[in-house]
């Protein structure tokens, strides 16, 4: 954990240091009161120096293999790519394709993530989703979805 | 009489029929969700959160507060069958749970865990009833440096409760403070960490966050691990009714376990997952035989699934009498609710009673509702872990996708809500817990106007926290929780972490 714990303490602290300089900027005290600024400063303050009890060990420890991997497997990445692009596609793709077409093609891709599956159990699963999330969600609960291409 | 009215308020709201299937449905999901490894209740909360913004307040935290305690339930099925806790609060039962399951004996561990539950569950219903109007009463009497006071001490408790590192959880409270701080000024009116995106003017919401945190990122964990064998036990649960000297051993835990449980589960950071670890460590400490603990020992499941459901109970008294939620289910809940246009608090006894006694009826209607659920409907759950993963995961980015967009209807809150997923996929493997920046994210608002009214109030001087006894007693004893490690450390001892080892 040397090499994370050193990292992420100085991440933590750069980010404490932007809140510091933010307060300040902010201004600490305004007419004798605490300002908008003064809470974040301190909190900042308090980030850096907690920082440390995580920085000195990680500087003073010896190396150490960690015990798993950032990508534990040898397509991890790939799969975590694969659904972080699936979900900004849904957000991207449902203005203007509407909530029932986006969902439908959503399912239908996004469990191939894990390797190939069948297609007739997909597609199936992928209409019944959309079908059956959208008579709950729109026209059950009322949740306004977009409409899209289809217009419903 | 005051207390017969307020049990017969709590009954009539909870036992209206609508209300009555809310909680059903909330206890069913709830247990579905503890049942399934890997969404915890934090996530299922905030997944399901957008469904009830059509419902009335009180129908919201009843069906919400049902699925909490059903999560409870639920993950004490996939420890004993599969030794995988679905819920963080269920790991101690796998110690046992699942060695009775491998003795044949997995039907007397379903059975006791739900009737431990339930006998815990009321009890603690009961203490509610008798103990948060006078709570309530107490909290009024707190000024803004109480009250600065005790959700400092709230924060102290969940890092010193953490299971990881305690600097970490400290780091990750703090950020979650800092996250609170960016949008508009509620003093000046003036923006703050903006960077001039209009999205996060008035700050982030805690649906995207908390949907991100805990759902995606765990999602997201699963994904990068290869689907491993998972080996539901084959055993045939006959026997669900346990026998009478499973009975006999397992009443003293199932009793204590209870009055601990709720105790710790008002303790700010508490609630049914710290109750759990302390309940196991008692029973075994005073147990005449401790070795047989961990080799399938009843009282190794009914002491913690006891504290456990009764520690859950106990956690809803702060936040409903003081608006401190203990733990970051809670402070979810409580988002909910402020969502509705209830603020919960030392007021909400009197302004809402509808609210504070419906959910209080709706809980002992709830455990009745689980107890009835869980034992019949084992098998249904148990086929349920079968589900294979590929068909699993995409539900949940689904439901994910929708709640977070639904919120105010804004595409934005769907890229916030991934980019939350990666942050905590990335904190999670760098070794931080998302749970104590989110209890800060929620209670930094109310510490920041607490602190600065407080230093309005005595024109700027911070001596007031302390000449203040109450405010003084929570500051010092959350110095205390703070420096204790380090002091342990240098006289060569260990902090008594969520342990199971002697």
């Amino acid at each position: 954990m040397k090499n994370r714990d050193l990292v992420s303490s100085i991440i933590w602290m750069a980010v404490g240091g932007l809140f510091v300089a933010g307060g300040l900027q902010q201004g600490l005290m305004l007419r004798g009161v605490p300002g908008p600024g003064f809470l974040p400063f301190l909190s900042g303050l308090a980030l850096i120096f907690v920082s440390l009890f995580v920085l000195i060990p990680a500087v003073c420890q010896k190396e150490k293999a960690e015990s798993t991997g950032f990508f534990p497997e040898r397509d991890s990445f790939r799969k975590l790519l694969f659904a972080l692009v699936a979900l900004f596609a849904f957000g991207v793709a449902m203005r203007h394709l509407g909530y029932l077409l986006t969902t439908f093609l959503f399912m239908f891709f996004t469990p191939r993530v894990m390797g190939p599956k069948g297609w007739g159990t997909i597609t199936l699963v992928a209409l019944l989703t959309a079908v059956l999330s959208y008579l709950l969600f729109v026209v059950l609960l009322e949740v306004q979805l977009p409409k899209g291409l289809l217009e419903f | 009489m005051d207390f017969v009215s307020h049990i017969s308020l709590a009954f009539q709201v909870a036992l209206e029929p609508v209300n009555l299937f809310l909680c059903f449905l909330g206890c069913l999901l709830g247990t579905f969700v503890g049942v399934l490894p890997g969404l915890g209740a934090a996530a299922a909360i905030s997944l399901l959160l957008p469904i009830t913004f059509k419902l009335s307040p009180e129908s919201a935290i009843i069906m919400l507060g049902g699925l909490y305690y059903g999560a409870m339930y639920g993950g004490s099925t996939t420890s004993i069958l599969l030794n995988v806790p679905g819920e963080a609060a269920s790991v101690v039962t796998c110690l046992d749970g699942y060695r009775m399951a491998l003795k044949g004996r997995a039907g007397p561990a379903l059975g006791i865990a739900a009737f431990g539950s339930f006998i815990a569950g009321t009890f603690g219903t009961i203490m509610i009833m008798l103990l948060a109007p006078p709570l309530a009463g107490v909290a009024l009497k707190f000024g803004p440096p109480e009250f600065v006071g005790l959700i400092f001490l709230g924060l102290t408790m969940v890092t010193y409760l953490s299971s990881g590192s305690m600097a970490k959880a400290l780091m990750m409270a703090i950020v979650g403070l800092l996250i609170s701080y960016i949008g508009t000024d509620i003093v000046t009116g003036r923006e703050r960490f903006t960077l001039g995106i209009d999205t996060i003017t008035g700050g982030f919401d805690i649906v995207p966050m908390a949907m991100g945190l805990f759902g995606i990122s765990e999602v997201l964990l699963n994904l990068s691990l290869s689907e491993a064998d998972r080996e539901v036990f084959q055993t045939k649960l006959r026997d669900l009714l346990p026998s009478k000297q499973d009975w006999k051993d397992s009443s003293g835990p199932i009793a204590r376990g209870s009055i601990l449980g709720f105790f710790l589960g008002l303790i700010p950071g508490g609630g049914g997952l710290i109750a759990s670890f302390v309940s196991y460590a008692m029973e075994k400490r005073i147990a005449k035989h401790p070795e047989t603990f961990g080799t399938g020992d009843i009282r190794g499941v009914a002491g913690p699934e006891s504290a456990n459901n009764a520690g859950a109970m106990g956690a809803f008294i702060p936040m409903l009498t003081m608006g401190i939620p203990c733990n970051v289910v809670l402070a979810i809940l409580m988002g909910a609710l402020m969502i509705h246009g209830v603020t919960p608090g030392p007021r909400t006894l009197v302004e809402h009673p509808r609210i504070f006694w419906g959910v209080v009826g709706s809980m002992y209607v709830g455990n009745l509702m689980l107890l009835l659920l869980n034992l019949p409907l084992i098998g249904l759950w148990v086929r349920l872990l079968k589900v294979p993963y590929f068909i699993l995961f995409p539900f949940i980015f689904l439901f994910c996708l929708i709640g977070a967009y639904t919120v105010g209807n804004n595409v934005n809150d769907v890229y916030i809500m991934i980019l939350f997923g990666i942050l905590g996929y990335v904190m999670k493997k760098y070794g931080y817990e998302p749970a104590p920046l989110v209890l800060a994210f929620i209670l930094g608002p109310m510490f920041e106007n607490a602190f600065r009214q407080s230093l309005i109030i005595s024109d700027g001087s911070t001596l007031i926290f302390l000449s203040r006894p109450i405010a003084a007693t929570f500051l010092l004893i959350s110095f205390i929780f703070l420096v204790s490690p380090l002091a342990l450390r240098v006289l060569g001892k260990q902090r008594p972490g969520l342990t199971l080892k002697d």
